[in-house]
């Protein structure tokens, strides 16, 4: 096969990250000839990190979440000098979910109707109930740990496995918890604590999930659905730089022009063309193509999840570098609005697991161990001796959180970089504030001998969102609510561009289910217009 | 002994059963990663004081904070990677010296019972 060079392609995705594989699949499911785009390569797991005893200094180089910092050739540059969270993402097939924490929680119905209920940003165009049937269809594929009967989230399907274990940090902090009378329960994870999945193994809790996972236990769209996309006939060409869609006089959208690896650039023709670029790639892509902008939406309004995180140092062992490293419960005490709090909407607490040596010598959970005579000492008081908790908030959108073309910075095809402007809004802060005193208080009731706060997590911005986002109106969204440009008939975007607001919940079920929504839209809508 | 090994054991002393900085990989793991840590290294070398002491580095530190830290970071991590101090950690912990996977650790697995108090409470997600 030719790579689809030259080629006219019935569907072509670009980005094939958690949203490109769930499109992909659905559509090649469908008996739709769909090819994807995808800048980076397959993920090489025969030589992960967490196999050699350096896998802690691959976390600051070869592996760290930053593609500023880990600069491989398929990361294009990005200039973050005035946001105050820096993006970060992974380049390749599977897309961020190669170094995420596999977090798979569901948005709450209330999460959809921010401004009927609280009077914030905006209602989305679609309702909690319009995606449960696709989140529970995406549960399915991905495999869920995880435990239904959460009396703060609406009922759902058995999950698919147990929980992760609590270990010692999480069965310290549920404790914690209990004595204050708030609630918790065991976090939504895409990690298998049993077999599921073809060619994945179950979570042997050995820690670093952000590394990449040997096991395949911990999902990634690499292994969950682009295995079933290619065997349904999609096609995915990696190293390939998307850096225009090309239109028609018509505004319609005709195809792509991408670069290859060796800089040589190639066309492709296509019916439909579908952005999952994530979104800070997608409003780039926009952007540099400048189409689907009536609004002037395109790239603002974005939406990262400010987090500040503190941590309980406990005299006693607890052991936390073993297991996930991102969670075991999670509380959600103070997630929907009280009139009695100086904020609307509100938060969730992760219960995150502990460093390694050299992430507990370096300081990250805590601050740097001290040099010098008594060294050795401090970390052996506080390696094992740790659990965190993380206050990720709502953050509310507004437009001066952007991502914009970088008026000096290019990546290494000439091709002008994304540039992000981030503040933390007063709302967010406010939340922050009350959160990090709420996590100190959890600390309290768990006896932590000590504990230390981050007021703000700032290489946290694994959460990219709303730069596209979904509405009614044309004048005030770039997209509708099945995803398809108000500008560009043939143009969709299903990545997390189009959340119109954010929730205090990791996304990517969210992201996936809309994926999969979009797709089926899609789908009828073609039998619609072959019936006609 | 080279200045630089001069300064590694004055920021990790032997003690506590580890080794001192010097007799581990520190320096040699730091001479072939100057791309990273080159700059800091020369910013704070060129600022030690001759003989070495606590208080004049941590004047260096007071006055290079970006460049001590970053060498800093580096020096932890070549430490705390070195299969011996590895082996110090699990004599003083139980901590495996060697890397996470393909071993993993055994961890025990979710016991329902603990959830009997957040399972008893009333919905409290918002219908909407």
């Amino acid at each position: 096969m030719t790579a689809g060079r030259g080629d006219t392609v019935d569907c072509l995705i670009v980005g094939a990250g958690a949203a490109g594989a769930a499109f992909a699949w659905r559509l090649a499911s469908a008996g739709i000839a769909v090819t994807c785009l995808e800048q980076g390569d397959w993920a090489d797991y025969s030589a992960l990190p967490s196999l050699g005893n350096d896998w802690e200094a691959a976390r600051q180089s070869t592996h760290h979440p930053s593609s500023n910092i880990r600069r491989k050739r398929c990361d294009p540059p990005i200039d973050d000098a005035d946001a105050a969270i820096k993006p970060l993402m992974y380049n390749g097939v599977g897309g961020s979910t190669i170094h995420w924490g596999a977090h798979f929680p569901r948005f709450r119905p209330s999460d959809f109707r921010v401004r009927t209920l609280d009077g914030v940003a905006d209602d989305w165009p679609i309702r909690y109930e319009d995606l449960a049937p696709y989140y529970e269809e995406n549960d399915a594929i991905v495999g869920v740990a995880g435990l239904a009967g959460d009396p703060g989230n609406p009922p759902r399907s058995p999950r698919q496995m147990a929980p992760v274990p609590l270990g010692g940090g999480g069965a310290r902090m549920a404790a914690a918890f209990d004595r204050l009378g708030w609630r918790w329960w065991p976090a939504d994870m895409a990690i298998n604590t049993a077999t599921h999945g073809e060619g994945r193994s179950v979570c042997n809790n050995c820690g670093p999930c952000d590394l990449g996972c040997p096991t395949k236990a911990r999902s990634s769209a690499d292994v969950t659905y682009w295995p079933m996309a290619l065997k349904s006939g999609a096609r995915l060409i990696t190293g390939a730089s998307v850096f225009r869609i090309e239109t028609d006089s018509r505004g319609l959208a005709t195809g792509v022009a991408y670069f290859d690896r060796d800089g040589s650039v190639h066309r492709v023709k296509a019916s439909i063309i579908v952005l999952a670029a994530n979104g800070v790639g997608t409003a780039r892509l926009l952007l540099l193509s400048d189409i689907a902008n009536r609004s002037g939406l395109v790239g603002r309004r974005l939406m990262h999840h400010p987090t500040g995180l503190v941590t309980g140092v406990f005299a006693e062992r607890l052991d936390d570098y073993k297991g996930p490293f991102a969670a075991s419960i999670l509380c959600q005490e103070f997630y929907e609005t009280d009139p009695g709090r100086p904020f609307k909407r509100g938060f969730q607490m992760q219960c995150v697991r502990a460093d390694g040596p050299v992430g507990t010598a370096c300081g990250g959970y805590l601050p740097r161990v001290p040099w010098g005579h008594g060294h050795h000492r401090a970390f052996l008081e506080t390696f094992a001796h740790t659990t965190s908790l993380t206050v990720t908030t709502e953050d509310l959108p507004e437009e001066i959180n952007r991502v914009t073309l970088s008026p000096t910075l290019k990546d290494r095809f000439g091709v002008p970089a994304a540039k992000t402007t981030y503040r933390v809004g007063p709302n967010a802060q406010a939340i922050l504030d009350f959160g990090l005193e709420r996590a100190t208080e959890a600390f309290a009731a768990a006896d932590a001998s000590r504990v230390e706060r981050v007021p703000l997590i700032a290489p946290a911005g694994f959460h990219l969102l709303g730069t596209a986002r979904m509405g009614g109106d044309p004048d005030s969204s770039v997209i509708n609510a099945d995803c398809v440009a108000h500008d560009v008939p043939n143009l969709l975007v299903v990545d997390g561009s189009v959340f119109v607001t954010a929730a205090a919940l990791n996304p990517t079920s969210t992201i996936q289910a809309i994926a999969l929504r979009a797709a089926d839209r899609l789908i009828a809508d073609r039998h619609n217009r072959r019936a006609v | 002994m080279t200045k630089l090994a001069a300064l590694i054991d004055v920021l990790l002393p032997g003690d506590e059963g580890f080794p001192s900085g010097s007799a581990t990989k520190v320096e040699a793991w730091l001479a072939v990663r100057l791309d990273r840590f080159g700059a800091a290294l020369e910013t704070v070398l060129a600022a030690l004081p001759d003989p070495l002491t606590v208080a004049g580095v941590a004047a260096v530190e007071a006055a290079h904070p970006a460049a001590f830290a970053s060498l800093l970071t580096g020096v932890y991590t070549a430490y705390y990677t070195d299969p011996v101090v590895r082996g110090a950690i699990e004599r003083a912990t139980g901590y495996s010296a060697g890397p996470p996977q393909p071993k993993g650790y055994e961890l025990p697995p979710f016991d329902p019972a603990v959830i009997a108090a957040p399972a008893s409470r009333a919905p409290s997600w918002r219908k909407v």
